[in-house]
């Protein structure tokens, strides 16, 4: 359920167990290559995609699917587990969110989202992102 | 060095956060959050500064992994905790220390650290023997 069009931020209050995002078109091109090597330095070529790469474009689907959204949520935590066989430089990735979990705790506003990536139909990682959500 | 050839520690990577590398991260990962990039911003937050995106410092531990590992062996998962936000210009040290290994597998204890000791995120790695 990615909706482009709407203009209000995602609040807490907003998620709900289940619900879906989605974000496509992650291209693993030389674009992004050129960034990865700007803040990582440089990557040989033919060397196999480095796992960091693949986490940057999780966090880049997991902004993209969820906009627009309120300023000063907070990354607590994250899991991932990578599949066998990694993508190449090149490749176009899709990812989909599912809201996993939302609870209080301290005042604060918790919510998990459980990620799983792909190159094509094969898997490329799993895991989860938990954010403290601002509002 | 374990019998499998795995490190008991592998070597640390040390990297300095900068506003560049961070505001090329932010474009990497579309997240130009203020907070990130913002300095004027950043200075009217509760936090004070800019700070860097918490995935910098995790690609930095399986950077160190990844430059360690003996071949055959691959990562296949990470659970990390973020801890303390990384101002911008903070330098970071990783540290992945063995905790636990079975026939194919490793666990490894890992964290990243500023250059004041405080530990900015901590949680586990698992490697494994590729089949």
């Amino acid at each position: 359920m990615t909706d482009k069009s709407r203009t209000a931020p995602w609040l807490w209050a907003d998620f709900e167990t289940g619900q879906q995002f989605h974000a496509q078109g992650l291209a693993l091109d030389a674009e992004r290559r050129a960034l990865w090597e700007k803040v990582y330095g440089p990557v040989e070529d033919g060397a196999p995609l480095p796992e960091g790469m693949v986490l940057a474009t999780m966090m880049q689907g997991y902004i993209r699917a969820i906009q627009p959204r309120p300023p000063g949520n907070l990354h607590a935590a994250q899991r991932c587990t990578f599949s066998e066989t990694l993508p190449h430089w090149g490749a176009t990735l899709d990812l989909s969110l599912t809201v996993s979990g939302t609870w209080q705790k301290n005042g604060r506003n918790w919510v998990t989202f459980a990620v799983h990536m792909q190159n094509g139909a094969t898997p490329v990682m799993n895991g989860e992102i938990t954010t403290v959500w601002a509002r | 060095m374990t019998m499998n050839g795995l490190p008991e520690q592998f070597e640390p990577l040390r990297f300095a956060t900068t506003p560049d590398k961070t505001y090329a991260y932010g474009l990497l990962t579309e997240d130009l959050n203020p907070i990130h990039v913002d300095p004027e911003m950043a200075a009217r937050s509760p936090l004070g500064t800019t700070v860097t995106h918490g995935t910098m410092a995790v690609n930095l531990i399986l950077a160190s992994v990844r430059r360690g590992l003996p071949p055959g062996w691959r990562i296949r998962d990470f659970d990390i905790r973020f801890q303390k936000p990384v101002p911008v210009g903070s330098e970071l040290t990783t540290e992945a220390l063995l905790q636990h290994r079975e026939d194919g597998s490793a666990e490894y204890r890992i964290a990243a650290l500023t250059q004041a000791g405080t530990t900015v995120m901590a949680g586990h790695l698992t490697v494994v023997r590729n089949l």
